[in-house]
């Protein structure tokens, strides 16, 4: 995807002039978006030129409600500068098809982006690529659906400061979903504080309830959990049909309490491990390496 | 003084001028940072392009039509991206390909689309020996074809990084991912990479009878096939799978593919999870091909037609 040429909607004599037809030189226009928090509610493609530090106190820094939504931060910051750790970066509701999320770095929210739905097959054919997720309080990518792709994204240096929660990429569906991607993403450097009400693992990459999913090429390193908690830097519950391939999986050197919890699980899916393949994966220094899948080619140590 | 005066009047004016024209580029869309360049943006459809070129999209276009194509290439050396807006058919009967390349042209690239509810996504045809090569088919994202996501005849082509999403097979029963393939069997050197195909749940077929398969390659030779995924599809009852087929086809090379067969459901999409990679062909064609470091499972048979070499299958 080309960077965007942006258009200001700002300068209705501009627009006129820069919707002329004929020859171009920008392969396409965006709707410039110039305050947080934002609703979008048409499609269409949006992008950012400026970086923001959020101080609002809305559910989430920018909304994206509509199908077919390309919004493309063109590498511009999202800082939530008035209250950290909390509130979304990114919020898709509604069971969305179609939405494109690329090249944004969202920081210091208690979730960098968030694609929901409440139902099967939930939420279709959208992409969070190209992203960097960094400080979230509590999950940095979550996607709920099928056909999505989730690909090239960093999520890093969790805080669990929301509620201990310290999770990287998290992909699941109510029962029915499928073909979802996640690839070539990092995820690393986690050290939550200790749970209080909560009792949380530090989670790398989870999809849960979902069928047929490629998690390849991924890197998820240095995660830590508290006293008395797990880091599962792979992990799965209620999957078929999986498909966990040439992911580097490395856990960090030990450090003292608070952050001595286990590194327990480098790959591992939980039911159905005759129906799920781990192949080519490099995973090293935890508890368990690899479990739950059928263990083919994979370097453990 | 009335010197002095006019020169300080007109450097005024020019400043002025100068101001005036600052803030008038400030107001332009920005200087090109896209990665194509110029292109000749085309606004409505059907719409043929006749000359080679760069061409885009800057807006979604969603039309209703019966048959026919929508857009229509008929030239050497064009450049098509959507710059990822969007061609939909929003007649659910439509019999149309939403890109169309014909004449026996070479070199066109087509990228960034997203493709939607048509019979098929894009076409390239071939009418003579060799007549269609050099074409790329690149990140684009087909979704619901009533039939294929791809149909591709030629040579030399790359078709790298796409995705072939939620195949409907509502024309009449088939549904395919990416075929690739030439009219007079003498097509080489195709690479088919890093493509994702998935999720077909295609409705009950005539009585016809209807195949899935995820990519497909005949009458060519010296194909690769590598670092795709193909997962999730069903077929209907009676039916039959494929992920990965070919036949007529000799000197191909199928590497690190991701190949899985969706968990059963019930009528009418409980047909046969058939084949996993299936190279049809003589023996002595078969001895021609390598199938390495692919994964591919719950298939009735996994791998056959190829020399075997660190496969997972299981």
């Amino acid at each position: 995807m080309p960077f965007m040429t942006c258009l200001r909607l700002v300068a209705p004599a501009a627009l006129a002039f820069a919707l002329a037809p004929a020859a171009r030189a920008e392969t396409t226009v965006c709707t410039v978006v110039s305050t947080l928090p934002a609703y979008i509610n048409t499609s269409g493609h949006y992008c950012l030129e400026q970086d923001f530090d959020y101080t609002g106190v809305a559910t989430a820094a920018l909304q994206l409600d509509a199908d077919n939504v390309v919004f493309d931060c063109n590498h511009h910051r999202i800082t939530n500068t008035g209250n950290p750790g909390s509130s979304t970066g990114v919020y898709v509701p509604n069971e969305r098809e179609g939405v494109v999320l690329r090249n944004c770095t969202i920081d210091a929210f208690g979730g960098g982006v968030f694609i929901q739905s409440s139902s099967a097959p939930g939420a279709i054919a959208n992409a969070v690529e190209g992203n960097t997720v960094l400080h979230s309080g509590g999950y940095g990518i979550t996607v709920y659906g099928s056909n999505n792709h989730i690909e090239r994204n960093r999520v890093s240096g969790n805080t669990g400061a929301n509620n201990g929660e310290a999770s990287g990429i998290v992909l699941a569906s109510f029962g029915t979903g499928t073909g979802n991607t996640i690839r070539d993403n990092v995820v690393s450097d986690f050290k939550p504080p200790p749970p209080t009400s909560f009792n949380f693992d530090t989670i790398g990459i989870s999809f849960d309830n979902v069928n047929n999913t490629e998690v390849t090429g991924n890197t998820v390193t240095g995660l830590y959990a508290p006293t008395g908690r797990y880091v599962h830097a792979i992990v799965s519950q209620g999957s078929t049909n999986s498909l966990v391939a040439r992911n580097t999986v490395l856990s960090p050197p030990p450090l003292p309490a608070p952050l001595d919890g286990a590194q327990e699980f480098g790959i591992v899916i939980f039911g159905g491990a005759s129906t799920n393949v781990c192949r080519d994966n490099v995973v090293g220094h935890f508890t368990g390496n690899v479990s739950g899948c059928i263990d083919s080619v994979n370097t453990d140590f | 003084m009335d010197h002095d005066a006019t020169t300080s009047s007109a450097s005024a004016w020019r400043l002025l001028a100068f101001a005036a024209a600052l803030a008038l580029l400030a107001l332009l869309p920005r200087p090109a940072r896209a990665d194509i360049g110029a292109c000749t943006v085309i606004d409505t459809l059907p719409y043929t392009i006749f000359t080679p070129g760069r061409y885009c999209l800057d807006h979604d276009i969603v039309g209703t039509s019966v048959q026919g194509y929508r857009l229509r290439i008929y030239a050497d050396n064009v450049v098509f991206d959507c710059s990822d807006f969007r061609l939909v058919d929003s007649n659910d009967a439509n019999t149309n390909s939403a890109i169309m390349v014909d004449g026996d042209h070479k070199n066109v690239t087509i990228r960034n689309c997203v493709i939607d509810n048509f019979q098929t996504g894009i076409q390239i045809q071939e009418s003579a020996d060799n007549g269609s090569s050099g074409h790329v088919i690149e990140n684009n994202t087909i979704l619901r074809s009533r039939q294929v996501g791809m149909s591709l005849a030629g040579s030399n082509m790359r078709i790298e990084g796409n995705r072939v999403l939620g195949n409907t097979g509502n024309l009449n029963g088939i549904a395919y991912g990416i075929r690739v393939f030439s009219s007079y069997a003498n097509g080489v050197g195709n690479t088919i990479r890093n493509n994702l195909v998935a999720d077909f749940k295609p409705t009950p077929p005539p009585a016809t009878g209807t195949q899935v398969i995820g990519i497909s390659f005949f009458y060519v030779h010296d194909t690769e096939v590598t670092g795709n995924t193909v997962s999730g599809l069903y077929s209907t009852t009676n039916q039959y799978t494929y992920a990965i087929d070919s036949s007529s086809a000799t000197g191909s090379v199928v590497t690190d593919n991701h190949l899985l067969a969706p968990p059963a459901l019930p009528a009418p999409l409980d047909g046969n999870s058939f084949y996993g990679i299936h190279l049809a062909g003589t023996p002595q064609e078969q001895a021609t091909n390598l199938c390495r470091g692919n994964t591919v499972g719950h298939w009735s048979t996994d791998i056959v037609g190829c020399t075997q070499v660190d496969n997972t299958a299981f």
